[in-house]
């Protein structure tokens, strides 16, 4: 089930009254915002309500006419899931909430994934692993840099404007951070099945 | 509103960066190999939300349910 529209053209169905046209969209984009999400979060339920909270922000704004088309609705998108997580960690930090080890293994506990092949499951949560323990080296700024190029997708400009720095800026990020993780590679003995 | 000149005619026009973006590509990241890079050091996720996400996201949507 695939729509040819673009995204502006299925908000502004959406908008007029076309509520298809919302599922479409989040059709489009969820595995993008989802693995986004699942970077960061570790618990599947709290990934769930985040996925589900960013959407729901989005339909509010479109539909309060808040959203201007530029071109960049994944973006914006992400930018929201963003706030979202920062939030989140926000209020775990105010809560004083510590997170053991099993907290991620529900992630791969999941219906979808019950009808795989066992071998391909544990490949998959030890890539997912591996792919957090790298990143989470690196620091903050080069950590983002990567996540939103590589698993959400978007563009030096959008990561550029996302994080509020220069195009020249985000790409130093990124040179150092493909240098730090070859580097994490080696050191860690760290070997990443590529999917 | 700039005027066109006989440059403009004959040579091929100057566009900003937003004007040759396109959704799937970065012409910045294809430049400097950066992509290219990326999927040699890491794989891609795919990770998705179950079915049973959607819809309730679905539902939610539909009874205008709030977020603050």
């Amino acid at each position: 089930m695939k729509s040819t529209k673009t995204d502006y053209e299925l908000i502004t169905s959406f908008m007029n009254g076309d509520e298809r046209s919302i599922e479409l969209l989040i059709l489009r984009h969820k595995s993008k915002v989802y693995s986004y999400i699942s970077l960061y979060i570790r618990s599947r339920d709290l990934a769930d309500d985040i996925f589900q909270d960013t959407f729901l922000k989005v339909v509010q704004s479109v539909r309060a006419g808040r959203y201007q088309d530029d071109g960049r609705f994944l973006s914006w998108v992400m930018r929201i899931a963003h706030n979202l997580i920062i939030d989140h960690f926000r209020h775990e930090k105010q809560m004083g909430i510590v997170l053991n080890d099993d907290y991620e293994s529900d992630l791969f506990n999941s219906r979808r994934l019950a009808d795989e092949n066992v071998e391909d499951v544990m490949v998959r949560r030890q890539v997912l692993r591996d792919v957090r323990r790298l990143v989470s080296e690196l620091p903050e700024d080069q950590r983002e840099v990567v996540i939103m190029r590589h698993y959400a997708g978007m563009s030096f400009r959008e990561i550029a404007d996302m994080t509020g720095v220069s195009i020249n800026t985000a790409l130093g990020r990124m040179r150092y951070a493909l240098i730090n993780m070859r580097k994490i590679m080696e050191e860690k003995n760290i070997t990443l099945s590529i999917s | 509103m700039r005027t066109t000149t006989p440059m403009d005619n004959i040579s091929t026009r100057l566009l900003s960066y937003s004007e040759i973006e396109t959704c799937t590509n970065d012409l910045v990241a294809d430049a400097f190999g950066i992509d290219h890079e990326l999927k040699a050091i890491l794989p891609g996720l795919d990770l998705q939300p179950e079915d049973h996400v959607i819809a309730g996201l679905l539902e939610k949507i539909h009874h205008g349910t709030r977020v603050h």
